[in-house]
């Protein structure tokens, strides 16, 4: 394989993985967080959480590139047009993809079986590691892989805060715009139907999750 | 819950694929893009550098590097444009015009007739402006339905892919894609502001002056420009 298609898809790999660790140790804990809360501040902080869902990545991209830039709040870090950049808009925007599926799934155990468990005097950090994360496994595997998918398939965010830098910030999304861009149609076709292949394969991984029997 | 585990060390395995030193990241006018390809196989080795090349609009490049983006060199056809780097450090040093870029109108007769004229988006495209002057000064304020491209290598693509029956899109694309000479003609240079190629070096260094001489010295009229 050439490099202009093996490095954007390593690119795109390497933020789609670097993405999903960072969801998975801040998105789980914080959807069982959320679901602890009640009231005003959960709708609040649930809002928060999913509002990416319903934005242009445009806005996200904007404002990231505002903080990020060389005026802004974060500038001394060199964020901007890095692969570190790509990564915090990336968490941002696919936050909701990582949280909404573990909170259903902590939603689906049982009250009593946390009960029974403080009753025996099981603190509440091993309530969590102990009962919680393996009763979950199912929803927190399928926010997993729909983080990384999503990530796969990011465009907007990346486009205003990567700049289609080769071999730094050129993820496959952007490569495609690139060779439509500049008419190589067949390197368009390639990077695309390997594109819908494993989004389907992910689809396909989720729906069986979802469907697997939870371990009990 | 043990997979997880692996999720790490899947990310470390990746973090591998790294530039190597001696690469020189260069940021062209999109119309460039082809022709600095092919020149890529004689710079490299003249200069001992690997390219790697990113392209859009001069405007939107010329943004990004006010933003911070790591780009070594950038060919610009808009050399007001590029003025405005120079207060950015004291690095950036501009380079003389080396080329001027040729636009031609392509009509395709395969189109949709009612479908509308390709050009880039002028606020941010040399050629874009360029279209919006013969436009202007053939319909008045009673333009043609438009399409506009982010750059003048998109709005190529709008007519390349059929979707726009006509576009003013730069000789140099039209040539580095063997469109039959049929198909297009050029538009007289009177009717719109030349466009100028520039080569601006952001990061101070022997290779990069190399490139710009080269490219400063090359022959371009093979891929559809002119001598300044």
């Amino acid at each position: 394989m050439s490099l202009e298609i093996l490095s954007p898809l390593l690119i795109s790999l390497q933020l789609a993985a670097v993405t999903s660790v960072i969801l998975l140790i801040i998105g789980v804990p914080l959807a069982f967080w959320l679901n602890q809360l009640h009231g005003i501040w959960r709708a609040v902080l649930e809002s928060i959480v999913a509002v990416p869902l319903v934005l242009p990545p445009t806005v996200l991209g904007f404002y990231l590139l505002l903080l990020l830039g060389p005026n802004g709040m974060f500038a001394p870090l060199e964020l901007v047009f890095s692969f570190p950049g790509l990564v915090i808009g990336s968490v941002l925007f696919s936050l909701p993809f990582m949280v909404r599926p573990a909170q259903s799934a902590f939603e689906g155990i049982a009250p009593s079986v946390f009960e029974a468990a403080a009753c025996l005097g099981v603190g509440p950090w091993q309530r969590f590691f102990l009962l919680a994360l393996p009763l979950a496994r199912n929803g927190i595997l399928s926010g997993l892989v729909l983080s990384f998918a999503h990530t796969l398939g990011e465009f907007g965010v990346v486009l205003m805060v990567g700049g289609n830098i080769p071999d730094q910030t050129r993820v496959l999304s952007i490569a495609i715009f690139d060779a439509v861009e500049r008419a190589d149609y067949a390197q368009a076709h390639l990077l695309s139907v390997g594109l819908v292949l494993f989004s389907f394969a992910a689809m396909v991984l989720v729906a069986w999750l979802n469907h697997r029997k939870q371990p009990q | 819950m043990r997979l997880f585990w692996l999720l790490p060390l899947f990310a470390l395995l990746l973090s591998c694929a790294r530039p190597a030193s001696n690469t020189v990241v260069v940021a062209t006018a999109s119309s460039f893009r082809p022709a600095l390809e092919t020149l890529a196989a004689l710079l490299e080795p003249t200069c001992d550098v690997t390219l790697r090349i990113s392209s859009g609009s001069t405007g939107a490049l010329v943004a990004q590097i006010t933003q911070g983006a790591p780009f070594d060199l950038l060919i610009s056809a808009d050399p007001v444009l590029s003025q405005s780097l120079l207060g950015l450090h004291e690095e950036v040093e501009l380079g003389a015009v080396f080329a001027i870029a040729p636009m031609a109108l392509w009509q395709r007769d395969t189109a949709n007739p009612n479908a509308p004229i390709a050009i880039a988006n002028p606020d941010i495209a040399p050629f874009g402006r360029a279209a919006m002057q013969v436009l202007r000064a053939k319909h008045g304020d009673d333009l043609p339905k438009l399409v506009r491209g982010a750059s003048a290598a998109q709005a190529f693509s709008f007519v390349h892919l059929n979707v726009a029956k006509a576009g003013y899109v730069p000789l140099s694309l039209l040539l580095a894609a063997d469109i039959a000479d049929g198909e297009y003609e050029v538009v007289a240079p009177s009717l719109y502001t030349a466009i100028d190629l520039q080569a601006v070096i952001l990061t101070m260094n022997p290779a990069h002056i190399c490139i710009a001489e080269q490219l400063a010295n090359a022959d371009l009229s093979r891929f559809g420009y002119g001598a300044p």
